[in-house]
């Protein structure tokens, strides 16, 4: 199962048409290439910090708009599969072979474990926590996103 | 092969223009040409206005020369090409563009002969392509732009044959000639004039300060012969203390030469803008389509920020930096825009209030504070006994934390204006964003507790103010008891006598002067962002102008009510102290001063050169105002100050001001007397006030645009006319009651505890403060902050700490007749110089226009 830009986006977007179906839009505009680079998205979403900023707005995030925080979250649950992957092929002669160009890839034809699942659960919350979004929503994407991840797992079996 | 844009800063757009068209090159290791770079520029600067121009597809032209003689980094360029950046660095360079704006670029591009730029974009047949592309993308007016450009395409069409031999050898592997880059030459010397205009200025006000304390020392010297050994002691103690803050002077004037003078001469900026993602167009978009609308000449920067949105200072321009998520709300229609709308339209309140102009300087007194500060407590503990340097310490630490609070305080109300302001077009998305921006902030208990430290005012009150403007106005109890207190407070504890109360009681160790300077610098920073931030509010002018001068009258009154004796109308104020707010605002005048200085001296001495920038242009009457103010206010403290420290450390050697005398001596003394008050009270901010007040209004009339602007329309010719009237009335009055007092003084002057006779003084300030108040501005209402009522209040809650901490010894009829006198000569010095530096300012704008124009004629004669 590998995940490419197509295929992250493609999960992106059923997730956002599911929880947030009026930001389709949204997420055509910003389109497969905007999700190209992870240290970019890193840098441009840290911890909800400094939410009394001098000549701002006040308070924290104003918008409600989930599809960037969606994309955030999509993409650190792939980060994290990947280390899952690298750290056990690490651990093996194969892995030691492969460790070099094996970042982006999940175990092939295995769905994500039930702890990753949580560990994804736990993190997407946490995401959603630091960005201002609601407790429902954010289960609600944790819950789509998790769908998504096994639904693709399966269709590659 | 050379980088045509060696040693030149350009923009992150031109940057990101470049890289882009370098990938769309031609796969066959084809060149960069001009038309797929000005395709580029078009796809990534959403600031201009490409929309007023149709431009075609650049496969369809291809007219460029594909010999390569030059490159940028790496990417080889087609000689049209290497001829439009250059011809960019050119203009960048000449009319000091810094970093190069997209619009030069495009103008370099289009203004080659035969490049295919040129024939890609087409404009309005009725104007020249280079003025509309100044008009649209550039957004400013280049003076003799046209005569430049064609100067440069010849200069650069004879130089092509060397150039191509030049190219041709450094292919070769040849060096190219040694010489330095005009960039970086014009950069050190722009350094050096700076900083030796900034050295020259601070070694004159040095030499200044020396004189005095060289007569300082001449007096103390005779006190030692003729006073005891305790009294010796005593100077000793006082010297060492001026060693201190000598040495504290001399670290801030390094401190402030440094960071100002390198800051102002080199541009450093200690954080970048990062730009939004190109994809967010549409609300770069909205952006500009509101500055439109609420008046704001150039749309701010649209920049990147991690949460919510803020404005951002970058070198001197404000940036909107808005998060992801927020741009995100523009590309959606219905609800989320028009939150979206209000968000931006509340930011842009700040920018047109220029807010983000008054919090750099308040980060900048607020830097110098702590600096200075560290400096007196680690020489206060070196030199001084423990007990006066931990005294010095605890006062350093509450001035730090009473600065602060003051700052914040000011922030808070600067919020509730740029909400009012948002409010016009659509309030109830401004109500909904200010909920979502407070939906996060926690329990209320805690948000009461943070709220003297927040940025932004409570939810709850922000929104009350949205719903009622009028509750802005309210008579609050908590203003009333802070203002009428502090200025009690600080009038009183600049006597010495306040200070043998508090030794006399031993229960407080901070010293009483103090007191006096923690309260009197909220006030100075009221009045100060009253004046400084009063220019750019075409409604809020009033507005200011009434804040003004209720806390001018509020502290007027404060100081007729409080019982201060005559001849301790100065006291002893600690140099440590002063310094913490002397040496800001003096070395602030003073960077402000070289900036302009510098321009003004670049735009005279660089041959051929002489046109000011037009940003500078812009911006000078600002930068004027600003630097003569601060300057003028600064010198007047530091030499006030010098002055004061001879009358009140040495009091055998000035005469002290008791009562009107014949004797020229005791009249030279009790002008000194009278300047130093004017220097430690809050007097020479209301100078400040009045000296902005009339720059403002010569400003408008000698610049016709500027008056035509809507912000010039709340000041007219009659109310300066009003002002001026009121001025003269208060003067007038003023010397009534001096000379009332004469009549009285003989039978209560020394008498004290006359109160009938305190009331009749008080009631006739009130009648005084009420017919200026309406004459100046009929608006005034009776209730609220700026009315009668309240500024009667803060007098009498002035009278109480005043009563409480030993005010029945003093004689008041005494005390008024001082407070009264100095608030003439304070008055007096302020239009004197509102006068003269508005005369001063009027000549120089109407000199530069008279250059410009004679450079127009003799561009046009050339043409």
């Amino acid at each position: 199962m590998h995940y490419d830009e197509a295929r992250l986006y493609s999960i992106t977007k059923r997730i956002i048409g599911r929880v947030a179906p009026r930001e389709l839009s949204i997420v055509d505009l910003v389109g497969p290439s905007y999700l190209a680079s992870l240290q970019g998205l890193r840098n441009r979403f840290t911890r909800n910090e400094n939410r009394d900023a001098p000549l701002g707005v006040g308070g924290g995030e104003v918008s409600t708009i989930v599809t960037p925080v969606v994309i955030l979250m999509v993409y650190k649950s792939i980060e994290m599969l990947a280390e899952d992957t690298y750290r056990a092929g690490k651990s093996s002669l194969t892995g030691l072979i492969r460790r070099r160009r094996k970042h982006h890839r999940t175990q092939e034809g295995q769905p994500p474990t039930p702890e990753q699942l949580a560990a994804i659960r736990q993190q997407t919350e946490r995401i959603a926590k630091e960005q201002g979004i609601s407790t429902d929503m954010a289960r609600a994407i944790a819950n789509q996103l998790i769908g998504c991840l096994l639904e693709d797992a399966t269709s590659d079996d | 092969m050379t980088d045509p844009f060696e040693g030149v800063r350009v923009s992150s757009v031109i940057h990101d223009a470049l890289e882009v068209a370098s990938t769309r090159r031609p796969s066959s290791g084809g060149l960069l040409d001009t038309g797929s770079l000005l395709s580029a520029l078009v796809s990534c600067d959403f600031a201009g206005q490409w929309d007023r121009f149709i431009i075609t597809s650049y496969k369809e032209h291809d007219n460029e020369q594909r010999e390569a003689l030059r490159q940028w980094h790496g990417v080889r360029l087609t000689q049209q090409c290497a001829q439009a950046l250059s011809l960019a660095s050119a203009i960048a360079e000449a009319y000091r563009l810094e970093p190069m704006p997209p619009g030069a670029l495009a103008i370099a591009l289009i203004s080659i002969p035969g490049s295919n730029a040129a024939s890609m974009i087409i404009g309005d047949p009725g104007e020249s392509l280079v003025s509309q592309i100044q008009d649209a993308i550039l957004g400013t007016t280049l003076e003799g732009l046209t005569d430049f450009i064609e100067q440069r395409t010849k200069a650069a069409s004879q130089k092509a044959p060397a150039l191509e031999q030049q190219g041709a050898r450094q292919d070769a592997g040849e060096l190219p000639d040694g010489s330095s880059s005009p960039k970086q030459t014009r950069r050190q010397l722009e350094s050096f004039r700076l900083i030796t205009i900034l050295g020259m200025a601070l070694l004159a006000q040095s030499l200044l300060l020396g004189q005095l304390r060289g007569a300082a020392e001449l007096v103390r010297t005779s006190c030692l012969f003729q006073q005891n050994l305790r009294q010796a002691t005593a100077a000793c103690s006082t010297k060492l203390a001026h060693h201190t803050a000598g040495v504290a002077f001399l670290t801030a004037l390094a401190y402030y030469s440094i960071v100002f003078g390198l800051r102002a001469a080199l541009k450093i900026s200690k954080r970048s803008v990062r730009n939004l993602h190109p994809r967010y167009q549409p609300a770069i978009a909205v952006v500009h389509e509101i500055s439109k609308e609420m008046g704001l000449r150039l749309p701010p920067i649209v920049g990147r920020t991690r949460t919510g949105a803020r404005i951002a200072d970058f070198k001197g321009r404000p940036v909107l930096a808005m998060s992801e998520q927020t741009a995100a709300m523009a590309l959606l229609d219905g609800a989320e825009l028009r939150h979206f709308k209000a968000i931006v339209r509340h930011e842009i309140a700040h920018i047109l209030a220029r807010d983000f102009a008054g919090h750099r300087r308040a980060k900048a007194l607020r830097s110098g504070n702590r600096s200075i500060a560290f400096v007196i407590a680690v020489l206060a503990f070196i030199w001084l006994p423990a007990s006066t340097a931990i005294r010095m310490s605890i006062k350093t630490a509450v001035v730090f934390i009473v600065v602060e609070l003051s700052i914040r305080a000011l922030l808070r109300r600067r919020e509730y204006l740029a909400d009012l302001r948002a409010s016009q077009w659509d309030p109830d998305a401004m109500a909904v964003v200010i909920e979502r921006a407070h939906r996060h902030s926690g329990r209320r208990v805690l948000s009461l507790l943070r709220a003297p430290l927040a940025l932004h005012p409570l939810p709850s009150n922000r929104l009350l103010a949205l719903s009622a403007p009028q509750w802005l106005e309210r008579l609050s109890a908590t203003r009333l008891v802070v203002v009428g207190t502090m200025s009690g407070v600080v009038l009183l504890s600049i006597t010495s006598t306040l200070r043998e109360a508090f030794a006399g009681a031993n229960a407080v160790l901070v010293d009483t002067r103090l007191a006096g300077f923690i309260a009197g610098l909220p006030i100075g920073l009221v009045m100060a962002e009253a004046a400084l931030s009063s220019s750019s509010e075409e409604d809020c002018l009033a507005l200011q102008w009434k804040r003004t001068m209720v806390l001018t009258f509020g502290l007027v009154i404060g100081v007729v009510l409080s019982p201060l004796s005559g001849t301790h109308l100065i006291g002893t104020f600690n140099l440590d102290a002063t310094s913490l707010l002397v040496i800001p605002v003096l070395f602030l005048g003073l960077m402000l001063a070289a900036q302009v200085l510098s321009a003004a001296i670049k735009s005279s001495l660089v041959e051929g050169e002489s046109t000011l920038p037009p940003v500078i242009m812009r911006h000078l009457d600002r930068r004027l105002v600003e630097c003569v103010s601060a300057l003028v206010f600064g010198s007047v403290l530091s030499i006030a100050w010098s002055w004061a420290d001879l009358t009140a450390n040495y009091p055998d050697y000035v005469p002290r001001y008791e009562l009107p005398d014949a004797s020229i001596q005791r009249v030279l003394g009790s002008i000194a007397q009278l300047v130093g008050c004017f220097a430690f009270s809050p007097y020479s901010l209301i100078a400040l006030m009045l000296v902005y007040t009339p720059f403002l209004y010569w400003r408008a009339r000698a610049a016709p645009e500027l008056r035509q602007a809507s912000r010039w329309r709340s000041f007219s010719t009659a109310d300066l006319v009003k002002v001026l009237k009121g001025g003269g009335i208060l003067v007038m009055l003023v010397l009534l009651i001096a000379a009332a007092d004469g009549h009285l003084s003989t039978s209560v002057a020394y008498g004290g505890r006359h109160w009938g006779i305190a009331l009749l003084y008080i009631m006739a300030a009130a009648g005084i403060i009420a017919v200026l108040t309406h004459y100046i501005q009929p608006a005034t209402p009776w209730r609220g902050p700026y009315s009668i009522q309240t500024v009667f209040y803060i007098g009498l809650i002035a009278l109480l700490p005043a009563k409480l901490l030993g005010g029945s010894t003093f004689s008041l009829a005494a005390a008024i007749r001082a407070t009264v006198i100095a608030t003439t000569f304070s008055a007096a010095m302020g239009v004197l110089l509102a006068t003269g530096f508005g005369l001063l300012t009027r000549s120089l704008m109407e000199m530069l226009q008279v250059n410009q124009r004679r450079r127009s004629a003799v561009s046009d004669a050339l043409r």
